[in-house]
């Protein structure tokens, strides 16, 4: 696979993509928070890997961190990535439309509204820590192939996801002291909890208060 | 497609994730998947010189022959009998396309290698050679068809489409690779400028042609050597390197003879008695099978007056959801001619 690659062989890249579309997609989409924009990256990215086919090394069982250091390169500077494929973007197909099937249109508002909140705390990171978490926690990627997508050592990805976590748990305790201050649903707490007048009369309170 | 997550996933990861919302990951749909499937596939055949890498070149080359595909006189008919079955022609974004057609799969034997080529070698020796002055032009024109794609939108189930047997011209400087290119469905229909540089082994020139050794066994070795490295393995690779020199060139007649005794003599490298190129026309082959994918590349010539006619790829055992007996890939050299101009079909006149 590797060596097809790199010789430019168009079947293999259509394997590459075929392998590794969604991940890449995917990816793009939680670190974009758009779907749209993550279609952009997606083609971008195939488009880099193509380019750059000859630097395919060896030394990964698949070319899957090398793919995911491509893309998060493009995310780190997507216009100048696209600026250089421009003309080919320009050719890419039109999105399709939005099914307006009930079920599924709710489906996306839930993605939707998921995204936007993943994407905003993973704002509250540094990048390095941001890259590494997306990668190995939601892309699935070993230490390894996150070190090899990133060209940093291991173990500076075993700290930096360290450093993720702890200052992602204290994001957290910090949002569990706003929301004990400020009650997120006091319309509901009131109008629903009949069976509680006690719990509805604090949170009015604190509501007013 | 998820990523493989580890079952034994890192406590640290585990925890994280219940950190941050779990990031809901919305796929692509695969009606999408597969437009931009065809869609970066056409992007990355599209001859673009000016942004190609140094490598390009092989390019071309893998889009004809480890890829590719057509309608031979046998293809022909069984492409009509796939279609009907399947309802199928497609007009896709880029070109029309139509499930690969699946021939009987010739079985290649050795026995009459020798003497065959040896036969073929010496036509090729006694045809007149193409010498275009400089400031005039190589014209070939050729029917293609190639792997289009392998994704099925409906089913898990693969089924493999290729190219509609289209027209492609190229016009090729006497001293370089740069011309132009005109395929149906592919380019523009003014075409497409290209900008080749001085040939290499998967993109020769003329002028990379004549520095060739003409003995055959130093001629092995060089290929052997220039090619190293490259394609799924070396004998392969060799193999598929003489298809790149003699399709889109004028090879002259000494050295095509050295280049077919050259690739009789790779290991691996057998006699099929019948195939058919792109235009239909039947004829023998000087074919490999590629031991990786299971694909055989095929050169095929005229069964009496031995000239080259055109490649064919044909899967021979089932590899990656591609059922033995598909065409993968096929073409044929319909003709090749000295023209005084870029874009000029032989017997027309160069305006001054």
């Amino acid at each position: 696979m590797h060596e097809r690659i790199r010789a430019g062989d168009p079947g293999a890249f259509r394997e590459l993509f075929q392998q590794h579309a969604q991940v890449v997609y995917r990816h793009a989409v939680r670190v974009t928070g758009d779907p749209g924009a993550a279609e952009d990256v997606m083609a971008v990215v195939f488009l880099e890997a193509w380019r750059i086919r000859a630097k395919l090394r060896d030394e990964a069982a698949t070319p899957r961190p090398w793919l995911m250091g491509i893309t998060v390169n493009v995310l780190r500077n997507r216009a100048r990535a696209a600026r250089r494929h421009a003309e080919a973007l320009a050719r890419m197909p039109a999105a399709e439309p939005v099914a307006d099937f009930a079920d599924e249109l709710v489906g996306r508002l839930a993605d939707q509204e998921q995204l936007r909140a993943a994407k905003a705390a993973l704002e509250q990171l540094r990048r390095g820590e941001r890259e590494v978490f997306a990668l190995c926690v939601w892309a699935g990627l070993s230490y390894p192939e996150a070190a090899e997508a990133l060209g940093v050592p291991v173990g500076t990805v075993r700290s930096r996801l360290s450093r993720a976590r702890t200052r992602l748990r204290a994001l957290a305790e910090k949002e569990l002291t706003r929301r004990r201050r400020i009650p997120r649903e006091p319309l509901r707490a009131v109008g629903q909890q009949l069976g509680s007048r006690a719990v509805a009369a604090r949170a009015d309170q604190e509501w007013i208060g | 497609m998820t990523g493989p997550v580890s079952s034994h996933q890192p406590p640290i990861e585990a925890e994280s994730a219940q950190l941050l919302p779990p990031a809901g990951a919305p796929a692509l749909s695969s009606a999408r998947q597969h437009l931009m499937e065809e869609y970066l596939m056409s992007e990355i055949t599209r001859t673009t010189p000016e942004t190609a890498p140094r490598s390009a070149p092989a390019r071309r080359r893998r889009l004809l022959i480890a890829v590719p595909a057509g309608a031979a006189a046998l293809a022909l008919a069984a492409t009509v009998a796939v279609a009907a079955l399947t309802g199928a022609e497609q007009t896709g974004t880029f070109g029309d396309r139509i499930p690969a057609p699946v021939v009987q799969v010739a079985g290649g034997q050795t026995a009459q290698l020798a003497s065959t080529v040896e036969r073929i070698s010496l036509a090729a020796a006694a045809a007149p050679d193409l010498d275009p002055k400089p400031g005039q032009y190589l014209y070939i024109e050729s029917t293609v068809s190639n792997l289009s794609s392998t994704v099925d939108l409906e089913k898990s189930s693969s089924k493999t489409w290729v190219d509609k047997p289209h027209t492609r011209l190229v016009w090729l400087a006497a001293d370089g690779r740069d011309g132009r290119l005109v395929e149906d469905g592919k380019t523009p229909a003014e075409g497409q400028e290209l900008k080749g540089g001085e040939g290499a082994w998967s993109a020769p020139s003329l002028v990379f042609l004549k520095g060739l050794p003409t003995d055959p066994q130093e001629l092995l070795q060089q290929i052997y050597a220039g090619t190293a490295g490259q394609g799924t393995g070396p004998d392969q690779e060799a193999f598929v390197t003489i298809g790149d020199l003699i399709r889109e060139q004028a090879v002259p007649g000494k050295l095509a003879a050295a280049l077919y005794r050259a690739a009789a003599k790779i290991p691996g490298v057998v006699l099929v008695d019948s195939a058919a190129d792109a235009a239909g026309r039947p004829g023998i082959a000087i074919a490999r099978t590629d031991p990786t994918t299971g694909t055989r590349s095929e050169l095929i010539f005229d069964g009496s007056s031995y000239a080259f006619l055109g490649e064919r790829s044909v899967q021979v055992t089932e590899g990656k959801g591609v059922k033995a007996g598909t065409v993968t890939a096929n073409n044929a050299v319909t003709r090749r001619a000295v023209v005084d101009a870029v874009g000029l079909r032989p017997g027309a006149v160069a305006r001054t």
